[in-house]
């Protein structure tokens, strides 16, 4: 009996040895896609920086948006989050902050908080307008809390030197596109290009990554978008964004998250 | 009413080591009104200001301070008018306790601009002439004590001295006055007298709040005086009578909004049974 239980037992370790085998020659679908949502927004247990927006408009006229922003984990790599956000920038929007509790399971809407410092009034906010725009820019609230691998079905639809591209179609509709593509880095996992189309293939808004950064944090090496542009082809408007003075796993405490906190911020936090 | 508005704003940040980092930031504001329809108790001009805004906050290890303060130009009232809209210091003396002390913004409650529990001081006048929102919220002399605990947390405030709304007295908006049974204009001024006597004609607020699973859940609770005046027979004039509130709230996700629902509970204590409308 004994044999045959420690036969069984290397059998399952030869087969899980093949199929890690096979896993590093060619990751399935689904595991670039997991690796890249990992890459983009959960490296470490928390972080923090300074996001920077200038926008475009069709005339060509600029308008800036500053904020920092803070990223805690509070599940698995993958799961849950919060994010904290303060305006430090333009000055009508100066102090106003922002928090977000980020489910990932389907279904389970994110909860967020705006306070206005002026009034002194916490607002809370619907979260159905996931695919409008993020403070006035091109990017959406989608594009930087990311959106969940499970809202769509995922094809590789081409394989280059560098990249894994990425057919993305929702499962369910009420989303503005049709589907989106995503060339994945095959080092990093980080999504260089990400290009929308609507019905007919018409392309009507990409997103390009400009420059990525290795940020250490220990002894580990976190590759950071730091610079990426989001262009609108049917505003005819764009928006850069500078990720800049990144920390990974400072220990951002739990209750950073809270009203508390949204009222008064600490400075720590946000300088 | 037609409403034109301009803004500059500016913004300048000195830091220095060792002593507190200093934050400038201001306004200049152009804001105007006119009446489409003649009102022969009011100017034509239903709002007609210019205004500064200049903020001062410091930042210390232990403490925070903050000014704000507003000069403009009325051309509806013809006067200058200065006013500190903030003038604050924070502190945060234990991982459980925050403490703000002085004039300040003060807002709870689920309403956004509705308010039952809020029993903080409004500026009605400038909401309905159309001010940035912000100056619906008349500022406090106060101070906030706020208490947090996995338990709850209980936020307490302490106005020394009774801080009224600023109500629509005609300056600005003529309305109807059931004393005169006319509309009431800039010119018809009523005697209002108004709690004004340190620690004696106090106000005291408190919220006991706590958030489980994203479901906010607060009760609350007021000691003072009604905010705008009532009519007193005797006096022939106006006068803030007690008033005493307690109320509840929640607030959560609703299917994919936000659904909110707030109760409170008026009590006159001048007049309980509700008998006397004019308090006679």
């Amino acid at each position: 009996m004994r044999r045959i239980a420690k036969m069984v037992v290397m059998v399952a370790a030869l087969v899980s040895a093949g199929l890690s085998v096979a896993k590093a020659e060619e990751p399935s679908v689904r595991e670039i896609v997991d690796h890249s949502n990992y890459v983009s927004l959960y490296q470490g247990d928390d972080s923090k920086g300074k996001l920077q927006f200038i926008i475009t408009d069709r005339q060509g006229r600029t308008r800036k948006r500053v904020l920092n922003i803070l990223r805690k984990d509070t599940g698995v790599d993958g799961g849950d989050q919060k994010y904290f956000t303060c305006f430090v920038a333009p000055s009508d929007v100066r102090n106003m902050t922002f928090m977000v509790y980020k489910h990932a399971d389907i279904g389970h809407d994110d909860d967020r908080w705006l306070y206005m410092p002026g009034l002194d009034l916490v607002k809370r906010i619907a979260a159905s307008d996931k695919r409008t725009s993020f403070v006035g820019s091109d990017f959406l609230y989608e594009d930087i809390s990311g959106r969940s691998p499970e809202e769509d079905d995922h094809e590789l639809v081409e394989t280059t030197d560098t990249f894994h591209v990425i057919k993305n179609t929702p499962k369910k509709g009420g989303v503005e596109f049709d589907y989106y593509l995503a060339s994945i880095d095959k080092k990093t996992g980080i999504a260089m290009k990400l290009e929308y189309y609507k019905k007919n293939d018409v392309l009507y808004r990409d997103i390009v990554v400009k420059e990525v950064q290795n940020v250490p944090a220990g002894d580990k090496m976190y590759p950071t978008v730091t610079r990426s542009a989001a262009r609108d082809y049917e505003k005819g408007s764009s928006t850069e964004m500078i990720f800049s003075g990144i920390v990974y796993d400072t220990g951002i405490r739990d209750n950073v998250f809270t009203e508390r906190y949204l009222r008064k911020p600490s400075r720590d936090v946000l300088r | 009413m037609l409403f034109f508005c301009a803004m500059a704003i500016a913004s300048v940040t000195a830091t220095a080591q060792d002593i507190p980092e200093l934050e400038f930031n201001g306004f200049v504001e152009v804001l105007g009104g006119l009446r489409l329809r003649d009102d022969p108790y009011e100017q034509g001009a239903s709002v007609m200001e210019q205004r500064l805004q200049i903020e001062c906050r410091g930042y210390a290890d232990a403490f925070d301070v903050q000014y704000r303060g507003d000069v403009s130009a009325d051309w509806v009232l013809e006067e200058v008018k200065y006013e500190t809209r903030e003038l604050w210091f924070f502190a945060r003396p234990a991982e459980y306790m925050d403490v703000k002390i002085g004039r300040q913004i003060l807002t709870w409650g689920t309403g956004d601009l509705v308010f039952l529990n809020d029993l903080f001081p409004k500026d009605w006048q400038s909401f309905f002439i159309g001010r940035d929102p912000e100056y619906l919220k008349a500022p406090s002399d106060a101070v906030k004590l706020g208490f947090f605990s996995d338990i709850v947390n209980v936020d307490l405030v302490y106005t020394p001295r009774f801080d009224p709304d600023r109500y629509i007295t005609g300056e600005y908006i003529s309305h109807w006055s059931p004393l005169s049974g006319s509309i009431a204009g800039a010119k018809a001024a009523v005697a209002v007298h108004t709690p004004d006597a340190w620690f004696d004609d106090h106000e005291i607020a408190i919220r006991v709040h706590k958030n489980v699973n994203n479901y906010e859940y607060a009760l609350y609770g007021y000691r003072g005086f009604w905010k705008t005046p009532d009519y007193d027979a005797l006096s022939r004039g106006k006068n803030h009578h007690r008033l005493h509130v307690y109320g509840g709230s929640v607030r959560g996700s609703v299917f994919s909004g936000i659904g909110n629902l707030e109760l409170a509970y008026y009590r006159s204590p001048d007049d309980s049974e509700g008998s006397d409308p004019v308090g006679e």
